[in-house]
């Protein structure tokens, strides 16, 4: 369970789809499809109103938190191994750090919604 | 060096020292409580610059990373597994080791385990670390520890380091996983 928002918050429900609920109530308000993937860890950006959610096989999905909605053109990415915790470089860059099984550290870019994995991950 | 991070030193501080500590980061990885220092590439600048000067043949040489990562000497917990943590206030950690009976307190200032809190329960597969709502070291020095037996407070003030039950779990592990 993770904070998405003041607002919300996400868990893994059924059939690994992220349920979303109103933190004041628990109110469940909706799912969203992660195909299946079981989300480890999310990380919130809300002066962009984006949430990125990583997976144990590496995917990582954008949330667009005005319309709570997973972002598809681009929004989605997939790293090496499963995506413990992340992290959001605090420069206007908006670079995502993925720390993930194995010890490997990758780079990713969330300029203009387009997921892009940079060089100098380790 | 296996594993999860989360982020650290979230504060912009004054002191100098720290200033630089605002670009690193703690991993908790399953040799101990580690920590990488983070730096956008000073060789990027200059080489997009010289790209634009230089002839096609350099162009085409591979530019640098954008971001570089340096891992530090400082580890905590040595060889230890390292299974959650948090930064509860600025430098200080509380750490959760995989099948463990105990939480430990990692002072960075100090650079040492400053305290160690008994699990009542016994060793636990620690599933969730992190500080409560209105988090104070001086009024309200309480952090959630979720593991597969409970739900518990985590007193972390100077004079209170103690951990405290809330909740059993609906179903509780045997085997502690």
């Amino acid at each position: 369970m993770k904070e998405l928002s003041k607002e919300y918050l996400i868990t893994r429900g059924k059939y690994n789809m992220l349920d979303v609920l109103e933190i004041g109530t628990l109110k469940y308000v909706k799912t969203l499809d992660t195909k299946g993937c079981g989300v480890f860890s999310s990380i919130s950006h809300l002066e962009t109103q984006r949430a990125y959610t990583g997976c144990y096989e590496g995917n990582i999905f954008t949330i667009d938190l005005e319309n709570l909605s997973i972002l598809k053109d681009g929004g989605t990415s997939k790293l090496k191994q499963g995506i413990y915790d992340m992290v959001i470089l605090p420069n206007s860059d908006r670079i995502l750090v993925c720390a993930q099984h194995f010890g490997y550290l990758e780079f990713v870019s969330t300029e203009n919604d387009k997921l892009t994995v940079l060089e100098g991950g380790v | 060096m296996p594993t999860k991070s989360q982020k650290v030193n979230k504060s912009t501080n004054l002191y100098d020292p720290l200033e630089y500590r605002a670009t690193e980061y703690a991993l908790a990885t399953y040799t101990g409580l580690a920590f990488i220092h983070i730096a956008k590439n000073k060789q990027d600048a200059s080489v997009k610059a010289d790209a634009t000067s230089k002839s096609s043949a350099t162009s085409s040489k591979k530019s640098p990373p954008l971001y570089e990562v340096q891992k530090l000497n400082e580890v905590y917990l040595k060889d230890r597994n390292v299974s959650r943590f948090v930064e509860y206030v600025e430098d200080k950690f509380a750490v959760c080791l995989f099948k463990d009976d105990h939480i430990y307190l990692v002072n960075r200032k100090k650079e040492s385990v400053v305290a160690k809190i008994k699990n009542p329960l016994g060793k636990s597969c620690n599933y969730e670390i992190c500080v409560i709502p209105n988090f104070h070291l001086q009024t309200l020095p309480f952090l959630f520890v979720r593991d597969d037996k409970s739900l518990y407070l985590l007193g972390v003030g100077e004079n209170y380091l103690k951990l405290l039950k809330l909740h059993a779990a609906k179903y509780e592990s045997v085997t502690s996983y």
